[in-house]
């Protein structure tokens, strides 16, 4: 049986720590029925078992020689009923505090072992510690039992031990004396009496430190702090003593307001008038902190923690009551809510508690001061719960005499999140996973649309991209310099023989022109198509006439046509822009004619160089489709200029090369200004086509 | 000036200062402006939607009267019917006590009257009562005349102003007036009322709250 053992010698720690002033070998720690066991100075010397089995004797023993026998051994006692009955709640409470107070197994088991203990024993033990203390020549060790007072040295220590080693002296001295005072009187004075001495031993121990030369060297502030320790230290030191005694009947009432709380579970917030909205995640929060710091107080010994703890149960319904209405908290809002937080919680112990802060707190402190307030607040609180009725919550006798019996159960949200607390609490878990995780989603679409806009824009990037590759693709860019290359080439070696036919023909064609064209000069001045044409010639003229100009001297008769032609087209061009385009599409031909001139009519009479651009002409002129093939190759070659001045300029390359050849002919000059004169009759036939292409 | 100051706090330590420590009690129907008093006096506020961030039932504020510095510590009661029986569990050992009406509800005033009464049975005998007529600066929809509240407060010797929380009126004054007529000798006052108290606070606690309060 691991698990017994193991019990036991816990219970063999407690009891080692509870008592070591006495020297004990380990035999005498072991169960005196020789069970082989250890066995407990609480239960007689005896291990659980054989306590257990020495009571039920006891028991029956007494139940069998009823008045002598209880006359004799509970002369102290009130009356044998109240024994009985004692440990007829007492089998309650340990249920109870099973289930309240797992934080304190300690205190637990030895209230519990109190509670089973006849009364003698429990006194016959105390006398014996102080039989041992006497023996032993020196004053009850306080500090031995209980384990928590050698914590609390090294916290004297830490806190006055600069004040010198006469006032530790003197403090030891002090508490010492008080506490052997108290566990001398416990026994024969009532509770009040024994609180009464703590209050007047407070105030004697005040005077001393401001009296007494050993505390000199503490400093006005410190005093009371020194104070607050000396009762914190005996109060600690006697805290399994005085704490819910035996010669009361607290744990009765604390067992009442226990059933009291819980028969007015269905009590909610609304009944109080209280704003705490119930159904609100952070204001139960709030609440249930309030409520741990309520039940906080079961496990602090000492009268101030007790205190700090109900002030920190107080500012934590301050708070919920900050967040419920959102302003200064008056009175007015906060009483209710804190019997509506004593209600929810109903905490362990509690008369047992106030009664005890009560008696022995310094009572300067409970009249006094935020902690004084707020604790009268929850005296107030506990006084309210255990005197409802119907009247207090202002509802009709009937309404609330079915609650009280359970005929009728409120929909209270709180009960309602109490007995579904398991579920509320994975439903906000699962909740708060599902937003998180909608919040990814959400994030993921967010992401994913974004890489798909990225992708979209890529792709369109590309598309663009390729498409501006695409319109300067080299293909067709070689495609065209190949008819360049091949213009330039061509003339001298291919297009000779081969075009030697037409050639023939276009100068016929050429000629018939002519001839047309100076026959029908006048009307081509009148009509809109030469406008343009003669514009494009003025541009051409100053372009390309203007070299020829320095070059040419002689050049200046056709210049001055040109000119006079020019004066005439001006007046024609505001005529009409509508037909400009056709016009427009005539200058291709007049430019070329112009531009060509030079070429085709220098070459005309001498070199083969005239066959290659005169072809052009006719080209634009009947066949629409070839001359938009070479139209293109010059666009995109980025000039936004018309072909025209790409034709310039190519031209004027070429014209660079070409005036050499130009130069010798001069005469030759007449013959051009004449036909560039006759040229522009033949693009009137074009014009349509080449104004397409323009656009 | 923190709330919390008087936590510390006690009289018999701080005897040897100039320091008067006394606990001063509201009383006073709810929504009469016992809160809005208060807070008008120690943090020199008024919000009608009070937006500031504090606990209006307990505070402290220390004034100086001539040499000595008065310290009270204000006890702020829940106004509520439902609560009226837990009254002398505040009240006990209290060294002075506002009781507040609105000059706008005769009802406030009745009941102030019955907390006087209360007062001047139940609690300390030495206990300097004052009487305000909060919400002056509704004076013109008042119910109860400055007149008969007067020759009410002096007939029963207690203090008497028309107060307002929000302009600020006669807040300070009252408050004044109180400190001047507490005894100054506050070792008495600290100590008289601690025994007593004790004992009061088993007996209330004992189930039978508002009639054996004060032995």
């Amino acid at each position: 049986m691991p698990v017994l053992t193991l019990q036991r010698s816990y219970k063999y720690i407690m009891y080692a720590t509870k008592q070591p002033s006495l020297r004990i070998n380990q035999d005498d720690l072991k169960c005196t029925n020789g069970c082989g066991y250890f066995g407990n100075a609480d239960w007689g010397g005896y291990c659980s078992k054989c306590y257990r089995n020495h009571m039920e004797q006891e028991r029956q023993k007494r139940t069998r020689s009823t008045s002598s026998s209880s006359a004799h051994h509970h002369h102290h006692h009130s009356s044998k009923s109240q024994v009985t009955s004692f440990g007829k709640f007492e089998e309650k409470k340990r249920q109870q505090t099973d289930k309240k107070n797992k934080y304190l197994p300690v205190f637990r088991k030895t209230s519990s072992a109190k509670g089973e203990c006849p009364k003698e024993d429990y006194i016959n033990h105390l006398n014996v510690i102080l039989l041992d203390s006497e023996r032993s020549e020196r004053q009850f060790d306080v500090r031995h039992a209980n384990p928590d007072t050698d914590k609390l040295n090294v916290e004297f220590i830490a806190q006055f031990g600069k004040y010198g080693e006469a006032v530790r002296h003197d403090f030891f001295k002090c508490a010492q004396y008080f506490t052997t005072k108290i566990v001398h009187e416990m026994n024969l004075k009532l509770i009040d009496e024994l609180a009464e001495m703590a209050q007047k031993c407070y105030v004697s121990y005040m005077t001393r430190i401001n009296g007494n030369p050993h505390y000199q060297q503490v400093p006005e502030g410190v005093r009371e702090d020194l104070l607050d320790f000396f009762e914190k230290y005996c109060m600690i030191s006697l805290y399994t003593f005085l704490f819910c005694p035996n010669t009361t009947n607290d744990e009765e009432k604390d067992l009442t307001i226990q059933d009291r709380i819980r028969k007015l579970s269905w009590v909610n917030a609304h009944h109080l008038d209280c704003c705490i909205s119930e159904t609100s995640l952070e204001v139960r929060d709030l609440v249930y902190t309030a409520i741990n710091d309520l039940l906080g107080m079961d496990s602090m010994k000492a009268p101030q923690e007790k205190l700090a703890c109900v002030v920190k149960c107080c500012r934590s319904v301050v708070e919920v009551l900050q967040h419920c209405q959102g302003g200064p908290v008056s009175a007015d809002e906060f009483l209710p809510a804190l019997i509506f937080v004593v209600l929810k919680a109903n905490p362990a112990r509690l008369k047992s508690n106030i009664l005890y802060v009560t008696r022995f707190c310094n009572d300067t402190r409970l009249m006094q001061g935020e902690a004084g307030y707020y604790f009268t607040n929850l005296c107030c609180a506990v006084s309210f719960i255990e005197n409802l009725t119907a009247e207090s919550l202002s509802m009709p006798e009937q309404e609330f005499q079915a609650y009280m019996s359970g005929e009728m159960t409120s929909v209270s949200a709180w009960e309602s999140a109490l007995v579904a607390c398991e579920g509320m609490h994975q439903l906000c878990e699962h909740l708060a996973l599902l937003k998180g995780l909608s919040e990814r989603t959400a994030l993921v679409q967010e992401e994913s649309n974004a890489l798909r806009e990225n992708m979209k824009k890529l792709k369109e990037d590309i598309n663009s991209q390729v498409n501006e590759i695409l319109d300067r693709t080299p293909l067709v860019i070689k495609q065209r310099t190949m008819p360049v290359f091949l213009l330039r080439p061509q003339p001298k070696p291919k297009i000779d023989p081969n075009e030697s036919q037409p050639k023939n023909f276009y100068l016929k064609n050429l000629q018939f022109d002519v001839s047309h064209t100076q026959k029908s000069k006048l009307q081509l001045d009148i009509t809109p198509c030469t406008q343009d044409v003669q514009s494009d010639n003025l541009k051409i003229s100053k372009d390309f006439l203007s070299p020829s100009k320095d070059n040419l001297s002689l050049a200046a008769t056709p210049e001055e046509n040109s000119y006079l032609g020019l004066s005439k087209i001006n007046y024609d061009i505001d005529f009409s822009d509508i037909s400009a385009d056709n016009s427009v599409a005539e200058e291709l031909t007049p430019e070329k004619r112009s531009n060509f001139t030079p070429d085709p009519f220098s070459p005309l009479e001498g070199s083969s160089c005239h066959i290659t651009q005169s072809p052009l002409v006719p080209t634009t002129a009947h066949q629409i489709p070839k001359k938009d093939d070479f139209v293109l190759p010059f666009k995109q070659e980025g000039t936004k200029q018309n072909e025209e001045t790409l034709l310039d300029k190519e031209e004027s390359t070429s014209a660079a090369a070409l005036p050499s050849p130009l130069k010798p002919t001069t005469s030759q000059y007449t013959g051009f200004s004449t036909q560039g004169w006759q040229i522009p009759s033949i693009p009137c036939d074009t014009g349509e086509s080449a104004s397409k292409n323009k656009q | 000036m923190s709330t919390r100051s008087g936590q510390a706090q006690r009289p018999n330590g701080s005897t040897q200062g100039k320091i008067c420590q006394f606990k001063l009690v509201l009383l006073g129907e709810s929504a009469v402006g016992k809160s809005s008093l208060v807070l008008r006096f120690v943090k020199g506020q008024f919000h009608e939607y009070q937006e500031s961030t504090i606990g209006a039932a307990f505070l402290t504020q220390t004034i100086c009267l001539d040499d000595t510095t008065v310290k009270f510590e204000i006890w702020d009661t829940a106004g509520q019917e439902r609560y009226h029986s837990l009254a002398p569990m505040y009240y006990r050992g209290a060294q002075a006590a506002i009781v507040v009406y609105d000059i706008t509800n005769q009802d406030t005033f009745g009941r102030a009257k019955t907390w006087v009464k209360e007062l001047q049975r139940q609690a300390s005998p030495t206990i300097v009562i004052a009487l305000a007529g909060n919400k002056q600066d509704l004076a013109n929809k008042r119910m109860v005349e400055f007149e008969e509240a007067q020759t009410y407060a002096e007939e029963n010797g207690l203090l008497f102003m028309e107060t307002s929380a929000k302009t600020a009126m006669n807040v300070n004054d009252i408050f004044q007036a109180i400190a001047k007529k507490l005894p100054k000798n506050e070792q008495t006052a600290g100590q008289g009322s601690s025994g007593q108290g004790r004992r009061l606070a088993e007996n209330d606690t004992g189930a039978k709250a508002a009639g054996n309060c004060c032995k």
